[in-house]
């Protein structure tokens, strides 16, 4: 009893703003730097803190988390100035934009580190956060330190360690669209030696959208996500922390509705086929650090398993044209050596080797069906037959056939980086660069089978099949250099840097089984004996299966001060981008079915990002504002030239208020009322590379109150207040547009327990 | 002892091999196989003012059978400049009979094959030409339309 007093005491002495959870206590399994007033983990990349270094950062502690209500990389939206995770309708395809540098498919655009551990599959990167100590966003390329996609910036996650907190903690909150969401999590340290944690956590709903077609919701979810953590001191110098966790994502997704590009209004959702997505992913990160007098060196091994799938219904319509389901089972491993001194000295470095392995066996079949054999296969061919021969038509015996297709995707790399930073005076000076080396293979096997009739000639159906192997490999050797020079002011620092990223290349799975169609399509009129006009698909199948990498330098200066004081904390920066095959999402026009990643030829990106903190004794402010002009200077589609046209996807604007006050109800009681109103906008965001449809500027109000006594909490949120109608994301499939329309008025109330 | 099987096969093939060098070479020479003559491709529309549509470097196939026929395929030709598409057509059973210079083509009633099947909307008739190792030539009425052709045999690839 004394001990929980006791306890209890420290949290009330280490209370902030907006907490309703403890504090940490100093850790001492994982560095630490005491900056005061907070305590900083810091990752095992940086040798001092981020608002030491000369790039553009975001750090979100669980303070910040929990007052804004952030369980999920979505809701970091727009927190972050030029940062948007958007929503396209499912965990498997949420795509992140930072500056502009963007990838709705394939690679991601930003890397995802999760204590130490970098998360190479993009669908894991839409996760369940549970008990996040916090959250740094690094803005622009990170490619010397972090090394392959991290060409927009990075996201370093970390989780709340069992060594610098304990403590039981038990939530449960409840939303309309019956959202539940439950957690229970304990962190032990049994001995000065031994740390261990477990987590878990469930959230589910209905959603907000309806497919009208059967009146069944179109967005239910299902999320249950855990942790185990182990930390152990095997020496006074070596370390060891193995962190296992697991999430599973069960969800009716992709709840996408027609729209109408005339009016700009949405129809309700309505499709006849399922759209889901389920997904299992385990990921185990083991880390041993070391740390001597001289030097700090760490190891971190980590196995990442996927396995999901996802059904869509792809014509979205109450139509039967064709279906996806694509199932992939993925085997990762990584390995990250990183070596750096111990002490803070006038030389500072950090050198490391990083490796890895990922293999995916991925099955996609593409069933079409009646409408979709009629209106996608047969249309074309039998309105140039029926020119000739009008009462003739080309028949395809089967009501429904599937184009099969088999994807084997390996891939390894492994890279060598250095970064140096001389201390001269108020001068800092940094040089880093990386050699970075990866192999990328895919054996594709395709084949469909049909019978087919031409009813002017043929009194039968003829079996015919086609079979389409597809072997390719391509390896990418890139230098990732930075150069950046800061100097010290007596508010703050001045940085300027210059920095290479790359976005490596790949294969576009997605339109392998569109080119299979096309193929057989030819095959049956090659057979048949009849040539159309325009039968080609509007892309080039040879090169359309591969996409290159993406090149980008960026060039930014900025700072980060601290003044009132140190009340006001302000960061700045201004940033001019060059960026070369930027890598796009593209869905060809016509009747084609598949999409493809196609390299723009030259895109020019300048903005500038704005932070401010305030906190002057129970009053808290904190503002974000990011601006982004991303232009394309050379870009041909093959049928138009979009050159001047604005890169799709990424926001122009993006805008974040928040404001907080805590009322102190009673000392004696440790109770207090919290009250957060934030404001978070982005827009103008381009849908297409014509630039013809874009979502507006748009603003979404939230507000929470939490009432906290002691180790109970409670409170009620409330999310787009106002009820903005909005879209986050647009799309075309078979010549029709479709939306993701944003969520409506969330309303909600939690309860919070600490034993 | 399986050696002695095969004699009643190699016999009669060395014979057939031994008959094959006595026939006189000039014979060989106009022998017309397998080819493909690419060349100009000619029908009469039928219309008021007698408009003729050519089509330039049109492929036919020729392939002699051993019944001293011959089977014909025009390869993606289009007999209308208002087709829209352009289709594979196949005389097959066109009578070939051998002359000096190669080939004697000729049919009458003959159902063409094209888009999977028989044809009879466009049946041939009339048919005449020639067949060299270096050209093919014919005319002929498909269905109600006057067809030339002339072409010149391309080399293998």
């Amino acid at each position: 009893m004394k001990k929980i007093k006791k306890q209890l005491a420290e949290w009330i002495c280490y209370a902030r703003y907006f907490i309703f959870i403890p504090p940490l206590s100093p850790a001492d399994t994982v560095p630490v730097y005491e900056l005061p007033p907070v305590t900083v983990v810091a990752s095992l990349k940086q040798a001092v803190v981020y608002a030491e270094q000369p790039l553009s950062f975001t750090s979100i502690d669980r303070e910040d988390l929990e007052a804004s209500r952030i369980a999920e990389p979505k809701n970091l939206s727009l927190n972050v100035p030029n940062f948007l995770h958007a929503d396209y309708g499912a965990r498997m395809t949420g795509s992140i934009y930072i500056r502009g540098i963007g990838s709705r498919m394939e690679q991601p655009a930003a890397g995802l580190y999760v204590d130490n551990v970098p998360v190479l599959n993009k669908n894991n990167f839409d996760f369940d956060y549970l008990d996040i100590e916090r959250i740094d966003v690094l803005r622009g390329p990170q490619g010397t330190l972090y090394g392959r996609n991290a060409v927009g910036g990075v996201m370093d996650v970390h989780t709340l360690s069992p060594a610098a907190y304990q403590g039981t903690r038990l939530q449960a909150g409840y939303g309309n669209g019956n959202a539940w969401k439950l957690q229970a999590s304990t962190y032990q340290k049994p001995t000065e030696r031994f740390a261990f944690s477990v987590a878990l956590k469930h959230s589910s709903g209905d959603g907000f959208q309806t497919n009208s077609f059967d009146g069944s919701p179109a967005d239910r979810f299902l999320n249950e996500s855990g942790r185990v953590k182990i930390q152990l001191r095997l020496s006074p110098e070596w370390k060891m922390e193995n962190s296992l966790s697991a999430g599973f994502v069960k969800q009716a997704g992709f709840a996408y509705s027609l729209y109408d590009e005339e009016t700009k209004q949405a129809m309700p959702v309505n499709h006849n086929d399922p759209c889901t997505y389920v997904r299992l992913g385990l990921t185990d990160g083991l880390t041993f650090q070391y740390a001597g007098n001289v030097v700090r060196f760490s190891s971190t091994t980590s196995y990442q398993r996927t396995d999901d799938e996802m059904v869509l219904d792809q014509d979205f319509r109450p139509v039967s044209m064709f279906t996806l389901s694509q199932a992939q089972r993925e085997n990762a491993f990584t390995q990250e050596f990183v070596v750096r001194p111990a002490q803070k000295k006038k030389w500072q470095w950090i050198s490391g080797a990083f490796g890895f392995y990922r293999h995916v066996d991925m099955e996609a079949p593409v069933m079409f069906k009646k409408d979709g054999i009629d209106e996608l296969i047969l249309a074309n061919a039998n309105a140039g037959i029926q020119a000739v021969f009008p009462e003739a038509a080309l028949l395809i015996k089967e009501t429904r056939f599937p184009v099969e297709s088999y994807f084997d995707l390996p891939a390894y790399g492994f890279s060598l980086y250095h970064q140096s930073t001389f201390v001269a005076g108020r001068w800092e000076f940094t040089g880093g660069m990386r050699a970075d080396f990866e192999h990328a293979a895919i054996a594709y096997a395709g084949s469909t089978a049909i019978s087919y009739r031409f009813s002017m000639t043929m009194p039968d159906y003829k079996p015919l099949s086609v079979a389409m192997p597809v072997r390719r490999h391509d390896s990418f050797f890139e230098i990732l250099p930075k150069v950046a020079v800061a100097y010290q002011t007596g508010i703050g620092k001045l940085y300027a840097s210059a920095a290479r990223g790359y976005k490596t290349g790949g294969f576009n799975t997605q339109i392998f089984s569109d080119i299979l169609q096309n193929r057989m399509m030819n095959a049956l009129m090659s057979d048949l004996g009849v040539y159309l006009n325009g039968s080609e698909p509007p892309y080039n199948a040879e090169t359309a299966v591969s996409y290159a990498p993406e090149y980008i330098w960026n060039h930014e200066a900025g700072g980060h001060f601290k003044l009132l004081g140190e009340q006001l904390s302000v960061d700045a920066a201004v940033f001019y981008i060059d960026c070369r095959n930027q890598q796009l999402t593209v869905f060809p026009p016509g009747k084609t079915t598949g999409r493809l990643m196609s390299n723009a030829g030259h895109t020019q990106i300048f903005g500038g990002e704005l932070s401010a903190g305030y906190r002057y004794k129970n009053i808290r402010f904190k503002g974000n504002y990011g601006y982004t002009h991303a232009t394309f200077l050379r870009y041909s589609s093959g049928n138009e030239d979009y050159a001047g046209n604005r890169a799709p996807y990424a926001p122009t604007n993006t805008l974040s208020l928040h404001g907080g006050y805590k009322w102190d109800v009673s000392r004696k009681r440790a109770g207090s009322i919290l009250l957060d109103v934030s404001l978070h906008g982005a827009g103008k965001i381009y849908w297409s590379e014509s630039n013809t449809v874009y979502q507006p500027f748009y603003g979404l109000l939230n507000a929470d109150i939490t009432f906290q006594t002691g180790s109970f909490g409670c409170g009620l949120w409330a999310k787009n207040l106002t009820g903005t109608d909005y879209n986050t994301f647009y799309f075309k499939s078979v010549g029709r547009s479709f939306v993701q329309q944003g969520k409506p008025v969330q309303l909600g109330a939690f309860i919070s327990l600490i034993l | 002892m399986k050696n002695f099987l095969f004699l009643p096969i190699i016999i009669p093939a060395l014979l057939l091999t031994a008959c094959g060098k006595d026939e006189p070479a000039g014979k060989s020479a106009t022998a017309v196989t397998d080819g493909t003559y690419s060349g100009a491709m000619h029908v009469t529309q039928n219309d008021s003012a007698g408009t003729v549509y050519t089509q330039d470097s049109v492929n036919v196939t020729f392939t002699p059978t051993a019944d001293s026929t011959a089977e014909i395929k025009m390869v993606q030709v289009r007999f209308s400049p208002r087709m829209p598409i352009k289709l594979d057509m196949t005389i097959p059973g066109v009578t070939a009979v051998k002359t000096s210079e190669g080939l004697a083509l000729s049919g009458d009633s003959i159902v063409p094959l094209a888009m999977g099947g028989e044809y009879p909307v466009y049946t041939i008739t009339g048919m005449t030409g020639t067949a060299t190792p270096q050209t093919l030539s014919f005319e002929l009425l498909c269905g109600a339309y006057p067809l030339t052709f002339s072409g010149k045999r391309q080399p293998v690839e």
